[in-house]
């Protein structure tokens, strides 16, 4: 391939820099227990909350910031970040045409077209713009099974019971440093509960997006399928370009019952910082699931954006007969560092994981793949399955491989794969000779690497991802 | 903070009896003050994390002595290598002259001790040293490097084809109550176009706890061939620490195996630089143990140039309480493009108590390389086992099979039938040693 084309490709600029124009309602910058209180009264939380973020907070500062993963980013200095940030008017809104005009216009320029998703797709989405959800749909539908969708802060109002008994039940305050400071100062997230034997009637989404400069951006998501119950949730985001640091540090909690399935599916397209590496969204995200008997995890993600990716989607299997399953495609370009994989701690009796994680590296990019399947004493016939892959595009990237395989029992079977490899010139001249462009032939072959990961994503996220790494790679053929 | 080796004073690092040049007495120091600084391993250290080391540290050892055998007592361990070996014997580290076929009268093979290395070969003995610098030492290569009293050097002089096999019989001594530390030394020169066998085994005699620490550096001249099987047979009190340093130049070919049964705990570091291009590197091992037996094995490969192939197959069997570890590490460099590196590491738990960590590496910094590793943890295969079973097979029997069928992918590629025999004689003996 020729160093141009791929130059050309991989230097495509980010198509969804922009910022709109919104009245922000902010805390000063800094962290200390007043502005912990000050968000807490601002989402009008009763007690119990406000004493659980503090505590938190108090475990928070007795951590100390993690160092073994493999990226490397200034440090961040957490007193200079504004912990809450909302858009000034706060509208409760039915429908599209009582929000703000401007708000709208944005997620037109993002292409979501909300309206066109209603009826399309059956889709409810409740977008967070910053760090307050402006627009709840398909609300009342999902109310008739019983089905809670609905901001966390509305939730910790309304359903406190819920809340209570499994916020910080799977990934506990003190669980790491990023989960502690998320647990003391998250403004807002998403709540689900699935009751009893309930199927989920459409796919759940949420659009997430960073707004404010300066503003870390904190979500906090709970998902709870009762027994027997199937849930499949959607995340996607995309943010605007920006030359100093952000940080966003969500927790997302996944808690699966007896029987029950749930599948979290996460498109990410933080802005990744110019081709210098300058600005750019660090991302470290919790994200946990726990299986009861007979139920089922599943995380897909796709992560194209970021400076700074730090992500263990994980699963323990508590349950017998559990499973848990992860799919990734990472894209780290330009500057980008992701150090992400899974955990899959398989506790109880024939429990089964499997992983299929696809790295792909240009330009000056850092891909590093960590994860551990752990294997208990009792977990008899635990089954594990991993693989994963690598891509290389470029002689100044690099691809980073650590499985950590812990087994205690003699009846588990792990197996644990890796490869790397590059897009063969022979592969290109192919699609080449056939009148493809060298950009339209890197496309293909990457979509084709990527394809096990694609096709556990719905449908429409499907669609949106395979174009999300054919921008993300744009000059980085050649 | 508890200590393998009681206090070492810079003076025991310099008195040797022999006449240390300036260079090393400097780098003895340097690697004194460099063990010093890591100090003993703890779980924060990521190369330790999952190696259970607790009674690695329980004892606080003295510096073995020089002590002589006769060839009586070292006739058993002579038979694990053919007849026709040339013998090295090394006691508690030191080389024994009298034992030793220093005449060997070959062609071509110098093997000295420390003293004679420094007066006959001092150039080819600081090649080796500055391989690798102090800093980059883990803590137990860093003590042999500042206490070792006695050092192999053999040198295979330039087009020297050795079709003897070279047999380092390396025997910890122990009779005492208390615990006591050695520390091996073996460099290697292998010139240009050179070829040689080594068989480097580690044995013991004696009840008394022996810790050995040692260190073998290998370096391999433009198109030399070296096959090195490191036995280790040490007695189930002993603990054992191995740290290899390989480094390859252009079209060389290396083939380490890393055959572990005995001691109570195991420790293996071998890693290679392939420091040239078409160099071929083969890093396969495999460990068999039981009890409470814990064996580590870690391998890095380096591959700093283009068009350099490296296989690793590590093979565990692990039964009883026995905890093993794998940590393979590869790293490709930017510059090393059309690289092929192959690793597999596979791991069989006979019983519930057994516990493997296994962490296969991959760093990689070239786009135009072929990297695979593979890994896989199991019990034995119910199937082969019902077979032979149901052909009147005993199941101890039946089992011992399998499981040589399994460890054999690595020993069947040592070249030399009488040491490959020998070693799946010895794994048949430990399979049913319970």
């Amino acid at each position: 391939m020729s160093t141009e084309i791929l130059e050309s490709y991989t230097q495509r600029e980010y198509e969804w820099g922009f910022v709109s124009d919104i009245e922000e309602d902010a805390l000063p910058p800094g962290l200390n227990e007043e502005v912990i209180k000050a968000i807490s009264k601002k989402k009008e939380e009763p007690e119990w909350m406000c004493e659980w973020r503090l505590n938190a907070y108090k475990k928070w500062q007795e951590l100390q910031e993690p160092t073994w993963h493999n990226v490397h980013y200034p440090k961040v200095d957490f007193q200079d970040i504004v912990y809450y940030s909302a858009p000034k008017q706060k509208p409760k809104l039915n429908s599209l045409d009582e929000a703000d005009p401007e708000l709208v216009r944005t997620f037109e320029k993002l292409g979501i077209p909300i309206e066109e998703q209603k009826a399309l797709a059956g889709v409810a989405v409740d977008a967070v713009f910053d760090s307050v959800s402006v627009a709840t749909t398909f609300k009342e539908k999902l109310h008739e099974v019983g089905v809670i969708f609905c901001p966390i802060s509305e939730a910790i109002r309304d359903y406190p019971e819920l809340v209570k008994k499994y916020i910080g039940s799977v990934v506990p305050v003190t669980d790491n440093f990023y989960a502690s400071l998320n647990s003391a100062v998250f403004t807002d997230g998403t709540f689900v509960y699935i009751p009893k034997g309930v199927r989920c009637p459409m796919e759940l989404s949420t659009y997430f997006r960073i707004n404010a400069a300066k503003t870390g951006q904190f979500e906090r998501t709970l998902i709870v399928a009762d027994e027997d119950s199937y849930v499949s949730y959607l995340e996607g985001c995309t943010a605007p370009m920006r030359d100093e640091n952000q940080l966003h540090a969500a927790v997302v909690e996944l808690v699966a019952m007896k029987g029950a399935t749930i599948k979290y599916s996460t498109v990410q397209n933080w802005y990744p910082g110019d081709k210098d590496g300058k600005g750019g969204i660090y991302n470290f995200v919790t994200k946990r699931g726990k299986c009861d008997d007979n139920a089922k995890i599943t995380w897909t993600q796709v992560e194209t954006g970021s400076a700074i990716t730090w992500k263990y989607p994980s699963v323990i299997l508590k349950g017998d007969n559990s499973i848990g399953e992860f799919y990734s495609v990472a894209l780290t370009s330009g500057k980008q560092q992701a150090d992400t994989g899974t955990k899959m701690i398989h506790i109880g009796k024939n429990t089964r994981s499997t992983i299929v994680s696809k790295g792909i590296s240009a330009i000056n990019g850092q891909n590093t793949y960590r994860g551990q399947v752990k294997v208990n004493a009792g977990a008899d016939n635990a089954r594990n399955y991993s693989q994963c892959d690598s891509m290389l595009m470029g002689d100044r990237c690099g691809a980073h491989t650590f499985p950590y395989i812990d087994v205690k029992n003699k009846s588990a079977t792990v197996e644990h794969e890796a490869s790397t490899s590059k897009i063969g010139e022979d592969q290109i001249f192919y699609f080449r000779q056939r009148g493809i462009s060298a950009e339209d032939a890197v496309n293909m072959i990457v979509s084709g690497f990527c394809k096990e990961v694609f096709k556990e994503l719905p449908m429409e996220f499907a669609v949106e991802a395979q174009k999300l790494l054919a921008v993300s790679l744009e000059g980085s053929v050649g | 903070m508890q200590t393998v080796e009681k206090r070492i004073e810079s003076s025991e690092i310099t008195n040797l009896g022999v006449n240390l040049p300036n260079w090393m007495i400097n780098r003895r120091e340097d690697a004194l003050t460099r063990a010093n600084e890591i100090g003993l391993p703890s779980h924060q250290d990521e190369e330790w994390r999952f190696t259970p080391f607790r009674n690695l540290l329980k004892h606080n050892c003295s510096q073995s002595k020089k002590v002589s055998l006769n060839q009586k007592d070292i006739e058993p361990f002579l038979s694990l290598c053919s007849r026709d070996a040339i013998v090295f014997v090394i006691i508690n580290g030191f080389l024994d002259e009298s034992l030793s076929m220093l005449d060997h009268g070959i062609e071509g093979l110098n093997v000295f001790n420390l003293q004679r290395a420094i007066k006959e070969s001092e150039e080819n003995v600081n090649r080796v040293d500055s391989l690798i610098s102090n800093s980059k030492l883990p803590y137990f290569a860093a003590l042999n490097k500042a206490v070792h009293q006695d050092a192999v050097l053999i040198n295979i002089k330039r087009n020297a084809r050795i079709n003897r096999p070279i047999h380092l019989l390396n025997i910890s001594v122990n009779t005492s109550q208390e615990a006591l530390i050695h520390h091996p030394k073996v460099q290697v020169v292998a010139e240009e176009g050179s070829e040689s066998f080594f068989l480097e085994s580690f044995n013991s005699i004696g009840d008394g706890i022996s810790y050995t620490n040692g260190v073998t550096e290998f370096l391999l001249e433009k198109n030399s061939r070296v096959e090195h099987v490191k036995l280790q047979d040490e007695s189930e009190e002993n603990y054992h620490l191995y740290w290899s340093n390989i480094h390859q130049q252009n079209d060389s070919n290396y083939k380490g195996c890393s055959i572990t049964y005995g001691a109570q705990f195991s420790r293996n570091d071998v890693s290679s630089f392939l420091d040239g291009e078409n160099i071929e590197c083969t890093l396969d091992g495999a460990y068999v143990i039981n009890g409470d037996q814990v064996s580590s094995n870690h391998t890095r490969l380096d591959h700093a140039k283009p068009n350099c192939y490296s296989f690793q197959v590590y093979k565990g069997i692990l039964d009883d309480k026995s905890n093993g570890v794998f940590n393979g590490k590869i790293f490709v460099h930017e510059d090393a493009q059309k690289t092929d590196a192959k690793q597999s590491n596979q791991a069989i738990l006979m019983s519930d108590t057994a516990t493997v960590h296994t962490k296969p590496q991959l760093e990689i910094f070239a786009d135009d390389v072929k990297c695979t590793h593979g890994c896989t943890v199991g019990e034995m295969n119910k199937d082969p086992m019902f077979y032979l079973r149901s052909r009147g097979v005993s199941e101890d029997d039946a089992k011992a099979l399998l499981v040589y069928a399994f460890a054999n992918e690595v020993i069947e590629n040592i070249s030399n039938d009488y040491i490959k025999n020998k070693i799946e004689e010895m794994l048949f003996k430990k399979l049913k040693r319970k």
